[in-house]
């Protein structure tokens, strides 16, 4: 039966257990992605990150990519956790995992799945620079 | 803020800039607005919001909503500036 999980965590991301969650004899399929911290972002050097979200809408919303991308790709899992919190250089951010019977639609779905969380889910990113310039809530940099 | 029968009392959330900018987490709120957009406009007089409504996407009671829905009394509303998970 198709299953979907999201979670949001203060918690390093263990990727062997969520491993284990997809062992599935009718899947030939597993796709996974990770987003990482990066060092650097439009030029500027960054120290580190710090993550919020709205949690209650966040798990609505994300339930909902989620079980759009089991109706819409036929895969069999999907899950996919993301960090809040204080987050250094090379933390795994994000990570979402996918499974299904052949690999086009695990590929399909997991672009999907992170395509929409990274639009739609009311999580946001506040970068801290190495510079002096000001930390600042990635997204609305175009203040009016 | 003056009393009638359209007042009512909301619970407003909010989060990343606009959490720092009104310098709150939450506040109860009472107010005559009809719908979530009314609310925008009377919330942007009290704080000058610094994004445009266009940037925004109103929520109420833990899901995204339309700008024309109508408000209730006890309702949780929040305004959604750009996300910016991943």
């Amino acid at each position: 039966m198709p299953v979907h999980y999201f979670e949001l965590t203060e918690k390093k991301i263990g990727r062997d257990l969520l491993l284990e969650k997809f062992s599935d004899p009718t899947c030939g399929a597993f796709v996974s992605f990770e987003g990482w911290v990066r060092n650097h972002h439009d030029n500027r050097p960054v120290s580190h990150l710090y993550y919020e979200a709205y949690s209650k809408l966040a798990i609505n919303e994300a339930g909902k990519i989620l079980e759009q991308a089991l109706v819409n790709y036929g895969i069999n899992s999907a899950i996919c956790i993301h960090r809040l919190g204080s987050l250094q250089i090379g933390d795994v951010a994000v990570w979402v995992g996918v499974n299904a019977a052949h690999r086009d639609a695990a590929f399909e779905a997991c672009r999907f799945v992170i395509d929409e969380i990274k639009s739609r889910v009311p999580i946001w990113k506040k970068e801290y620079y190495l510079d002096s310039t000001k930390p600042l809530w990635v997204g609305s940099e175009v203040a009016r | 803020m003056k009393k009638s029968l359209s007042n009512k009392t909301i619970q407003l959330n909010y989060f990343s800039r606009f959490a720092e900018l009104t310098k709150k987490t939450n506040e109860a709120w009472s107010t005559e607005a009809v719908t979530v957009q009314e609310l925008w406009f009377e919330l942007d007089e009290q704080y000058a919001f610094d994004l445009d409504i266009s940037m925004v996407r109103p929520a109420v009671n833990h899901e995204f909503c339309d700008w024309q829905r109508v408000i209730n009394d006890r309702d949780i509303v929040s305004f959604i500036p750009p996300v910016s998970g991943g």
